[in-house]
């Protein structure tokens, strides 16, 4: 049996000190007050490297006992097993490649588009996170590798997501299926214009805004970035349109979410 | 060194949980934080189950809530308003309750979460307000709601299983 105590008196006046000063927090946080970015940028690389620093035993264990549940799995099957996958993989490649090129250089003909060249940064995966209503990733290369907020984040020439926040030796950001992502897109050979949303219902798919009034999709029809206001370099593949149950025309992208180890930041800065 | 374990047991596994929930288990496609909230969870069971416990007078938890905010990619302060908020439910339970009666608390807990959730779509309304004022995009609000409801149904009702294994098995010794 517990009766108010002076301590507990005290835990309360805590309690509510640590609302207030949170709730300033937040407040000075969300103004993006420019000294404070700074403090955030460092509070944030702090703490993201010791928790990979803290977090290397726990993946210790946890890649110790899958290479060890591998051990009783005949090598040379797994081993014949990815060489299979990899084999159709390239090949499915070398096919992709070859209709995209030909697509490209349709679209740059039509549109009569300069072929922009950006430089790139190949980053390390920190961490991915998924809460009730966003997912994002942290990555390990920041402001002073010269990546800056609403960079493009590739693999393989296909659209992964892009950073939404900059530490300096860290970035935050967020996948094309995630609810916040915006991204202008070019469809098909007819060239519609539209914005590629995150679906809240459905991971695995994208919603396509403010496509013009009249249209008539393709099923498998190609989806790629466009550089309307140079908010993304042009041609990179964003996923291919699908039709649902409902005869609805949705967009499947193209990447495997599952493989998210290595990725490349396009520098959209000049 | 056992015995500091002892007493900081409730902080070192609601830190654990914060820098652990980073290796997601998927469940039907979707990470387990999706579905439960194991965090406030934890802070309620832990004041609940030991009415001494304090979180080093609350600077512990607002320590533990900066780090869950950096590793979700949230705004400053978003983890620490609801870590509070439950804190604080779990509190005044602890110190009105004359015998324990699960409950009582565990309606309480619904409660905290309520009001915690509230708050957190509230504040997550702030962060995103960009994306109601866009008509074309506006039924993505009612869509949110979903998985919010979801993850308060879902955390509500683990909610005894970790008060049994808390309140019975590890609670007893941890006093900060």
């Amino acid at each position: 049996m517990k009766f108010a105590s002076s301590e507990n008196v005290d835990v309360k006046k805590n309690v509510i000190i640590f609302i207030i000063i949170s709730l300033i927090l937040f407040f000075i946080d969300r103004s993006d007050n420019k000294y404070f970015k700074i403090t955030r940028s460092a509070i944030n690389d702090g703490i993201i490297y010791t928790t990979v620093v803290l977090k290397s035993p726990l993946n210790f264990i946890s890649d110790t006992v899958s290479s060890f549940n591998n051990f009783f799995v005949d090598e040379k099957i797994i081993a014949k097993n990815k060489l299979l996958d990899l084999e159709s993989e390239v090949t499915k490649l070398k096919n992709e490649k070859i209709t995209l090129l030909l697509q490209l250089e349709n679209l740059k003909k039509i549109t009569g588009e300069e072929n922009y060249k950006f430089e790139t940064i190949k980053t390390k995966v920190l961490s991915y996170k998924s809460n009730i209503l966003s997912e994002s990733i942290i990555i390990n290369k920041g402001s002073r590798h010269g990546i800056s907020s609403g960079d493009p984040i590739i693999k393989n020439n296909m659209l992964v997501g892009k950073i939404t926040d900059v530490n300096f030796n860290s970035s935050y950001g967020v996948l094309i299926t995630n609810i916040n992502s915006r991204v202008p897109v070019r469809i098909g050979q007819k060239n519609y214009n539209a914005i590629a949303v995150g679906n809240p219902s459905n991971a695995n798919t994208i919603n396509l805004d403010f496509l013009p009034k009249e249209y008539s999709l393709n099923e498998d029809d190609y989806v790629y970035t466009t550089s309307i206001d140079n908010i993304m370099p042009d041609g990179i593949l964003v996923g291919q349109i699908k039709k649902d149950k409902q005869d609805k025309f949705y967009l499947k992208p193209m990447y495997d979410f599952n493989q998210m180890d290595y990725l490349t930041i396009v520098k959209m800065r000049k | 060194m056992i015995s500091f374990v002892n007493r900081y047991i409730a902080t070192i596994i609601l830190l654990l949980s914060v820098l652990i929930s980073s290796f997601e288990i998927s469940i039907l496609g979707k990470p387990i934080s999706n579905y439960a909230n194991l965090q406030l969870i934890l802070i309620y069971v832990f004041k609940i189950s030991n009415p001494g416990l304090n979180f080093g007078k609350g600077v512990f938890l607002f320590l533990i809530s900066i780090i869950s905010d950096v590793l979700n990619g949230l705004w400053f302060g978003t983890s620490g308003i609801l870590y509070f908020i439950v804190f604080a439910v779990a509190a005044f339970q602890a110190s009105i309750k004359l015998r324990s009666l699960f409950v009582s608390e565990w309606i309480s807990f619904g409660v905290s979460l309520i009001i915690a959730y509230c708050v957190f779509f509230g504040l997550e309304f702030l962060h995103h307000e960009t994306i109601y004022k866009n008509t074309q995009t506006a039924h993505n609000h009612m869509s949110e709601i979903v998985p919010l409801l979801t993850n308060f149904i879902i955390t509500l009702l683990v909610y005894p299983i970790f008060w049994f294994i808390i309140s019975k098995l590890v609670s007893q010794n941890a006093y900060r």
